[in-house]
């Protein structure tokens, strides 16, 4: 661990002490004021209350003896959804009997957490093996600007118990994997896929066939989200629609495709709305796939799903998959939805960012190539690059080959992180006869090296 | 005039083609194609959709049908949706 590491972690400690004292504050602040009203309730309504305590022994909703029945200040909290017809009190009860498990507290994750805690869900558990970073802020709302750094799952539990001391929260800082997703899974009711990648989305759904828990899954993507219930009333489960996973490389993520945060934000409400709705058990609609598409007319489409799949390996007839597996090698991609470092090239193809510049500094004639998005590029670019997007390249090469002075003018390919100049390097040098590299670490590297004033996005 | 019918492209689908929707005359003198041959069609159409194909689920007047069902038929008037997966969170 080097120094600046060392003092990042005694900033953050000291950032979490303050947070922690001011929570304790808080929790005090919040005991008292809950003691208040309490007592306050208990004297107005002494009478009121004494009747409906006669009146509960013949109400045939709480008659079940496992239910814990609503305290003076549920009442209270939760008056503008009991008075709902189709809710009502026995709504009340059988959500706050009811325990949710939302795997990821990212985009989806943040709106259906702080939806279901504050609606009165009973018990919450959270799981999210990563910490809050800034870049998260624009959708994962259940975070904020002093969380950067710390877990995910803690954050999100920390804004739940600010917003209702009555929901328990537990936090689970893991990665959730095939050694531990069945014993988590198995204490809750209602599993939500609030998950950013393809592998844990495979996971979840064959642990939730074994375990017999309904699956609220939820994905949004750029200006797309879907929104589907697996392995409930007799529906499908994730495999009897997509037997096979998508190859890795076809896969897009949030860090590399984009999403609007406000996108994500929709589905995970869809998703929490569902996980009432099943939690209440007040769902007449017949097993569906509902589309989102922002930018299209209308904005949402339901597509009718059958039941399950009588050859499907996991919930079919003769099932062949019974235990859980391996889920990364599966999927051939991690459960991660970082872009993992490429070495496709050697030293020998690859530039620093800091020679590269003494290398602009003295005017040496060459071509620098940013094959970023074009999206991309005009967001921030160097002086005299040219963009030609990666995907175009091979149809490109005329255009690279015009650029150069001479046959052998050297080429310099960057991107944002350094990974698909890699791609393009390797496209570029069965074309030109001078020298071709990539820029090691791409833009991102050029901002913390050479630049600190060049953006990083 | 042909008879024709609609796909309505999402999400990858949709950028793989550069159109949310659009209308495809049946083969000649027929009045219905098969989803393997509509699959065949497609990927004729828009390379870069052949690979989001191979995962994608298709719906017929919004309703799921199997991709290896070789009794469905798309006729005249209907609208087929091309719905790859979305994993993104």
């Amino acid at each position: 661990m080097d120094k600046s590491e060392i003092q990042l972690l005694m900033v953050l400690n000291s950032r979490l002490k303050e947070e922690n004292e001011q929570l304790k504050i808080r929790v005090k602040e919040l005991e008292e004021k809950l003691d208040k009203q309490n007592s306050l309730l208990i004297s107005n309504t002494h009478n009121e209350s004494n009747s409906r305590k006669t009146c509960n022994t013949f109400d045939k909703d709480t008659d079940s003896p496992n239910l814990e029945d609503l305290t003076l200040a549920e009442y209270m909290r939760y008056g503008r959804q009991l008075i709902l017809p189709g809710f009502g009190k026995t709504g009340q009860l059988k959500l706050k009997n009811t325990s949710m498990l939302i795997v990821g507290a990212g985009g989806l994750g943040a709106p259906a957490a702080i939806y279901l805690a504050a609606t009165g869900v009973g018990k919450l558990g959270i799981i999210d093996h990563d910490t809050v970073e800034k870049s998260n802020l624009q959708r994962q709302i259940i975070h904020n600007e002093s969380r950067e750094g710390i877990s995910k799952a803690q954050s999100a539990k920390m804004t739940i118990e600010e917003l209702n001391s009555l929901c328990k929260c537990v936090a689970y800082e893991v990665l959730l994997d095939s050694s531990n997703a069945l014993e988590i899974v198995k204490k809750y009711d209602i599993v939500i896929d609030a998950t950013d990648n393809v592998a844990t989305r495979y996971l979840l759904n064959d642990v939730c066939v074994i375990a017999g828990k309904p699956l609220v899954s939820g994905s949004a993507l750029r200006m797309d989200g879907q929104l589907t219930v697996y392995n409930y009333k007799r529906g499908p489960c994730y495999r009897c629609l997509f037997p096979k996973p998508p190859p890795p490389e076809s896969i897009l993520n949030c860090a590399d495709g984009g999403v609007l945060g406000v996108v994500t934000g929709i589905i995970g409400c869809l998703q929490a709305l569902q996980a009432i709705k099943i939690a209440i058990e007040n769902d007449e609609s017949p097993n569906n796939l509902l589309i989102f598409s922002a930018t299209s007319y209308p904005l949402f489409r339901s597509m009718k799903l059958r039941s399950k799949k009588k050859d499907c390996g996991l919930c079919g007839e003769h099932p062949f998959i019974t235990e859980l597996q391996d889920y990364v090698q599966f999927c051939g991609s991690g459960a991660l939805d970082k872009s993992p470092s490429v070495k496709l090239l050697g030293y020998e193809d690859r530039i620093e960012p800091k020679t590269y510049r003494n290398l602009r500094n003295e005017g040496t004639p060459h071509v620098l190539i940013d094959v970023r998005e074009t999206v991309q590029y005009d967001i921030c670019s160097l002086p005299s690059s040219i963009n030609i997007p990666l995907k175009d390249l091979p149809s490109k090469i005329e255009e690279v080959k015009k650029s150069l002075e001479a046959p052998n003018t050297p080429v310099y390919v960057i991107c944002r992180l350094g990974n698909d100049s890699q791609h393009a390097v390797n496209i570029l040098k069965n074309y030109l006869k001078g020298e071709v590299k990539d820029i090691i670490g791409g833009l991102y590297k050029w901002s913390l090296d050479v630049d600190p004033d060049f953006p990083i996005y | 005039m042909s008879k024709e019918f609609t796909v309505l492209y999402f999400a990858s689908a949709r950028d793989a083609t550069n159109v949310q929707s659009e209308k495809i005359s049946l083969p000649p003198q027929s009045t219905s194609i098969s989803l393997e041959n509509l699959t065949i069609l497609l990927k004729r159409r828009h390379e870069k959709l052949a690979p989001i194909l191979e995962n994608s689920l298709y719906a017929i007047n919004m309703e799921y049908v199997e991709n290896d069902d070789q009794t469905i038929l798309v006729k005249e008037g209907d609208e087929v949706a091309v719905i790859p997966p979305v994993s993104g969170g």
